[in-house]
């Protein structure tokens, strides 16, 4: 396999890796703790799963739509690129609890998240974080974070059951 | 027909995994999924890109035959390993059980690489020994910790 070098310098694209992460870490631990320590695991990883899964599903052949960082194969900021959707996808279940998003408005939700991440993945590939190819434009991702996002909401409303009846079980003890 | 047969092991799989009886939540099991998915991308991603020792299919029908096995197949038979391991059950029961996925697991490597949706160029079946039994006894211990976090918390 051809290794595809975009360049390899720690410029734009590691800073904006690393930045995205301080600033989330410091974000998450700023705000007051709203869920238990277990689903707050969850919430974090659902966006680094879901980096992984579409970014080793896209990104890898046959269709390789885009690459990830500085070379074509994979390297510790590729892994780091994912790592920083754990503050994301966190903040994404913060808000919609915190908010109190009824389910019948979730599709607003769920579209203003996929506005503003189609400006973060612009910013991102700006820096020289994604780098997109036969074809591939921003414009597909926009179907992908509508997915995406909804299956997120699907996740709340699953872990949300689980959490009620948990706290009905306590009750009835 | 590749993409059916193996969406019907995936099924079975399933059906298996819902059988069982678990001791694990829900939410348990969504990080054990999240946390095999992870793991498993990131090492089968090195092991094709960047050492390009298991490399895989530039086929479209393969490709997709290749992402049920490793979203699907192997992440299912990895929680029911993990599940049986920090079960109630005896200690043979649960190392019988836990070997007995260990063979499933390397019978789908032996598929994939039948059907040539994986091809080995310096590595082997017996090196996905090894490799499964090191993802098997991890994520037994990562379950473990995971489990007893609430209770730490309460604390």
């Amino acid at each position: 396999m051809k290794v595809i070098h975009y360049d390899n310098h720690f410029n734009g694209n590691e800073w904006f890796v690393i930045i995205s992460i301080v600033v989330g870490l410091l974000a998450f631990l700023a705000i007051p703790k709203r869920f238990p320590i277990k689903v707050s695991i969850i919430y974090l990883l659902t966006g680094v799963f879901t980096g992984f899964f579409f970014d080793h599903t896209l990104s890898v052949i046959p269709v390789s739509y885009y690459d990830l960082n500085d070379k074509s194969v994979f390297e510790l900021t590729d892994f780091l690129s994912h790592v920083m959707y754990a503050s994301y996808s966190y903040f994404f279940f913060y808000l919609y609890d915190y908010l109190k998003v009824k389910f019948r408005y979730s599709p607003v939700y769920i579209l203003i998240w996929t506005i503003m991440s189609m400006g973060i993945e612009k910013l991102s590939a700006l820096v020289g974080v994604y780098h997109y190819k036969h074809g591939y434009t921003i414009f597909y991702s926009f179907i992908i974070y509508l997915l995406v996002h909804s299956s997120w909401v699907a996740l709340y409303y699953i872990i949300e059951i689980e959490r009620q009846g948990e706290k009905k079980s306590i009750l009835l003890q | 027909m590749l993409v059916a047969l193996f969406a019907l092991i995936a099924w079975m799989i399933i059906i298996v995994f819902v059988l069982v009886p678990k001791r694990l939540t829900v939410t348990e099991m969504i990080f054990l999924y999240y946390i095999i998915g992870i793991l498993t991308v990131t090492l089968f991603t090195i092991l094709d890109v960047n050492l390009e020792w298991v490399p895989v299919t530039r086929d479209i029908e393969k490709s997709f035959a290749l992402h049920i096995c490793r979203f699907i197949i192997i992440p299912f038979l990895l929680m029911m390993a993990s599940g049986i391991l920090n079960s109630p059950l005896s200690r043979r029961w649960r190392w019988s059980i836990g070997v007995l996925i260990l063979i499933l697991l390397l019978v789908d490597d032996g598929l994939m690489l039948r059907f040539e949706m994986i091809t080995f160029r310096h590595w082997s079946l017996l090196y996905s020994i090894p490799m499964y039994t090191m993802f098997i006894v991890t994520l037994t211990f990562i379950t473990r910790w995971f489990v007893r976090l609430d209770r730490e918390e309460l604390k």
